[in-house]
């Protein structure tokens, strides 16, 4: 347990610290046998996070513990979701923000989380199960590049971590 | 002629200390109880407000962290873990993600069972057209779209999503203000220790973080309150010991009157609650309060033979005393038979306790010299009045005629007690926040009886949360079964998989939608701990009927008009209606009562019935013209007005026919009752206010009336 710790104490720190991160996101839907890829920067703050896409177009994606909103390249409000229909996205949301926190605790809650070489694994407790079947965090020379989560409905995010 | 064996005196004296002796062996104070609803008619609105009382859903801690800062965040997961340790704390909740599995999955197993089946057109074209936009949006949204490949057209709604509580990152939150924590506990409100100890434990706990913080529960009110009542009590004690001593010492100047009536109002009192406790298996507090004030207006009987020198045998006179008690006697006789408890406790009391006042003032007081000093302070001569007693009488029906026509009866029981404004202030924040909800209580002789009224019920209110969210009666199950084939549901599977692959999106994707065989096989039974977990608390009652906690909301709830086996949850307007199911023979006794003082007064009065009568209209009328227009009728203000009908019926036999004493007598007896119960009107106590207000107008409107009546002698 200690090691979990100290390791997502140096995640948390190594992946967010200071302002966020860019990534490039491949995102594979299984339901219609697609990949979709998009390329961005994360930001955290407080308790919530702004997404800034760049491509394949600019959009920017507020996650506020409550809702989501997407804005244009124009700045203009274009949906707005709310979280509670959707526990799906709301859990995803949320694993990034643990992730950013280093809160063992939450994950602890939905996740069985263990440590296998230079991989961190989660996997679900029921009825997390139904929604994410297993998530990933890979290191690459001492540093985490990699945050893989394969979905119940066997969608896949891959999002490789840009320095 | 041969001396008696035993002197009358010596008879009283005996006769005194038997009824004592028969009186300390009668009381049993453990039958004295608090309980507020016991005063009021016994009957299925009573029930049901205890009923409610009984359910922890109802009676929950509330602590507040304000503010959606991580901060804020962190406060309350630390309240949370010493909250826990807290004696009385049951269940706790502060996340909004923290699920039971088996809760889950039961949901999830019924979901089909409770849905409710959206209208929306299933042709091949329709289907295309939803399964394109789907395609469309899963192939190019910037976030992940959410496929249900179960029911991809979206027929199906859950009633159960609207129990969602507010959240935010997994924590529980009460509208703008903060992070919220809520409470079960297992101690009763009205268990006063258990509330003062769970208040103090969380105070404690609390108030390092300060202002950041709130808490409340109900119990509060009664740990608060009990101190404020028992601080506010000690106040009126002192303060009526003082008028009393100022009264009598220095005006009377006669200290001696004020040891001897006490000590035979004492007396009247403990054998009146003697009485009551021996009769009745409980017996409110409120008939000690009440029964405490008919008794003191027995001071007048013995004013009124003090000032006419009965005990210093300057007169024998003692008809108008015996008539003023009889009359009373006779109507507190009647109203033994009202089927309200308070009415036949307090008929008891007050028959027990005048008789054991009368006793004392014209017997076993008449052999001791009391003389009205010549030094005492005299009260000013009244005048000589301005109106006939007819006019008088016209005028108090008049003024009752205005006053019945406004007048309102509140059974707000909340008014009733301390009025303790910040707590009030703490509880409307709370509430108006969090329990945007009215509760309704909804019984059946089975569970699958409280799902049909709650289906009832929804009919008529849409936003109803009930036991019909989670479950289907049979017949609404063999309604929803039949709306299912009608709508086309079998095979809707098989002709979306198809027009789906042509869409382009994998085949085998929807092979599983909408097929509900299995799911609805068979009727799901109404499950009491899975409806009580998801806050429909729900329990058997002793008398083997069931009943559920529903919800509407506010906005609903005023003009919500209950079925058959359901009731909203407010307060006051069941008391009223508890009130309303006996007022045709309140009413009743009522006239009947007022009929035999009527008749008692004609009888024994003659011409000067009108006169005395008015003793009893004028302040009637006055008093209830002020609460027409200042404040609703509550309980409290009902039985105080007896209390001064008491008291209107002695001045009326004693001012029929009007001597220099009479006035004095009136004016010491009536200060003696301000001392003791007018000066409540100054109390922060509602019920005690408006024993206070009604009493203290009472003695207004009869000062006033000895000035204003044309009076004789």
């Amino acid at each position: 347990m200690k090691h979990i710790i100290v390791l997502l104490g140096m995640l948390s720190t190594l992946l967010f610290g200071g302002e966020g991160f860019g990534f490039e996101e491949q995102r594979y839907v299984y339901s219609i046998d697609k990949t979709l890829s998009f390329t961005g920067h994360i930001e955290f703050s407080g308790e919530g996070m702004n997404i800034e896409y760049t491509k394949p177009e600019k959009k920017r994606i507020e996650y506020t513990q409550t809702h989501l909103k997407i804005f244009d390249a124009a700045g203009e409000l274009t949906q707005e979701i709310d979280l509670e229909a959707d526990p799906g996205m709301k859990l995803y949301m949320q694993l990034l923000l643990w992730l950013y926190r280093g809160d063992i605790e939450a994950l602890q809650r939905y996740f069985t989380v263990s440590i296998k070489g230079n991989e961190l694994h989660l996997d679900p407790i029921a009825p997390t199960d139904k929604v994410v079947t297993s998530v990933t965090v890979v290191q690459k020379e001492g540093q985490p590049s990699l945050i893989k989560t394969l979905m119940s409905n066997r969608n896949e995010i891959s999002i490789d971590i840009d320095r | 002629m041969r001396s008696p064996l035993i002197s009358t005196g010596k008879l009283t004296l005996l006769l005194y200390v038997a009824v004592m002796a028969a009186a300390a062996m009668l009381f049993s104070p453990q039958r004295l109880s608090t309980d507020l609803l016991g005063v009021f008619p016994q009957n299925t609105q009573t029930a049901q407000l205890r009923d409610a009382s009984s359910l922890q859903m109802l009676n929950r801690l509330v602590v507040v962290s304000k503010g959606f800062d991580t901060a804020s965040r962190e406060r309350i997961k630390a309240i949370a873990q010493s909250v826990r340790d807290v004696e009385g704390v049951v269940t706790l909740n502060y996340r909004s993600d923290t699920f039971d599995p088996a809760l889950a999955a039961s949901l999830q197993s019924g979901f089909y069972q409770r849905a409710r089946l959206k209208e929306q057109a299933l042709d091949d074209v329709s289907i295309r057209k939803k399964l394109e936009a789907l395609y469309a949006e899963a192939s190019s949204s910037f976030i992940m779209v959410p496929i249900d490949t179960a029911d991809p057209l979206g027929l199906f709604e859950d009633p159960m999503k609207q129990l969602s509580a507010s959240s935010r990152g997994g924590y529980l939150t009460l509208g703008e203000e903060g992070y919220l924590l809520s409470a079960t506990l297992d101690v009763p409100v009205a268990d006063v220790e258990g509330a003062r100890k769970l208040m103090e434990a969380l105070q404690t706990l609390l108030k390092p973080y300060g202002a950041d913080v709130v808490a409340f529960a109900p119990h509060y009110f009664t740990a608060q309150n009990s101190a404020n009542i028992k601080g506010e009590v000690n106040l009126i004690v002192t303060a009526t010991l003082l008028l009393l001593l100022l009264f009598y010492a220095l005006a009377l100047r006669n200290f001696k009157v004020l040891v001897v009536t006490s000590l035979a109002l004492g007396g009247s009192l403990f054998v009146g609650l003697s009485a009551v406790t021996a009769w009745f298996e409980s017996v409110s507090v409120f008939t000690l309060a009440f029964g405490s004030g008919i008794v003191m207006m027995a001071v007048d009987y013995f004013f009124h033979y003090y000032f006419h020198g009965y005990y210093s045998e300057a007169s024998s006179g003692r008809r108008k005393v015996l008539f003023a008690f009889l009359t009373t006697f006779t109507g507190f006789g009647i109203l033994f038979f009202a089927d309200f408890p308070l009415i036949e406790q307090l008929s008891l009391f007050a028959v027990a306790a005048l008789a054991f006042a009368y006793f004392q003032f014209t017997f076993l007081l008449a052999p001791m010299r009391f003389e009205p000093k010549a030094e005492r302070l005299r009260m000013p001569a009244p005048a000589a009045g301005l109106l006939r007693p007819r006019s008088v009488a016209l005028l108090s029906f008049g003024v009752l005629a205005v006053a019945a026509s406004q007048l309102e009866f509140d059974g707000d029981l909340k008014r009733l007690d301390y009025q303790n404004s910040e707590l009030q202030e703490l509880q409307r924040y709370v509430a108006g926040a969090v329990q945007k909800q009215v509760p309704v209580l909804i019984y059946g002789e089975s569970l699958d009886e409280v799902v049909a009224r709650s289906e009832a019920l929804r009919e008529r209110y849409a936003l109803l949360r009930s036991p019909a969210d989670l479950y289907r009666s049979e017949a609404a199950y063999n309604s929803y079964l039949a709306k299912l084939e009608a709508a086309g549901l079998n095979g809707l599977g098989v002709r979306v998989e198809a027009i789906a692959t042509e869409v382009g999106f994998r085949k085998g994707t929807f092979a599983d939608a909408y097929a509900l065989d299995a799911a609805l096989r068979e009727r799901q039974s109404p499950d009491q701990a899975l409806l009580s977990s998801l806050g429909y608390e729900t329990k058997k009652l002793d008398d083997g009927r069931w009943m559920s906690l529903g919800f509407v909301p506010f906005e609903a709830a005023e003009g919500f008009d209950a079925t058959e086996g359901s009731v909203l949850l407010h307060t006051s307007k069941i008391l009223e209606n508890s009130v309303e199911r006996v007022s045709g023979q309140l009413l009743l006794i009522g006239a009947m009562t007022l009929g035999a003082i009527a008749l008692f007064f004609i009888v024994m009065l003659r011409s000067d019935a009108l006169r005395a009568m008015n003793y009893i209209l004028f302040p009637l009328s006055m008093i209830l013209l002020l609460l027409a227009f200042t404040s609703p009728l509550s309980l409290m203000h009902a039985f105080a007005l007896i209390i001064v009908m008491v008291a209107g019926i002695d001045y009326g036999i004693y001012m029929s026919s009007p001597e220099a004493q009479t006035d004095e007598a009136i004016y010491y007896a009536m200060l003696t009752t301000f001392s003791g119960f007018g000066i409540f009107v100054f109390s922060n106590i509602g019920a005690l206010h408006h024993i206070g207000i009604v009493i203290a107008t009472g003695i207004a409107a009869t000062f006033l009336l000895q000035r204003i009546q044309l009076r004789r002698g």
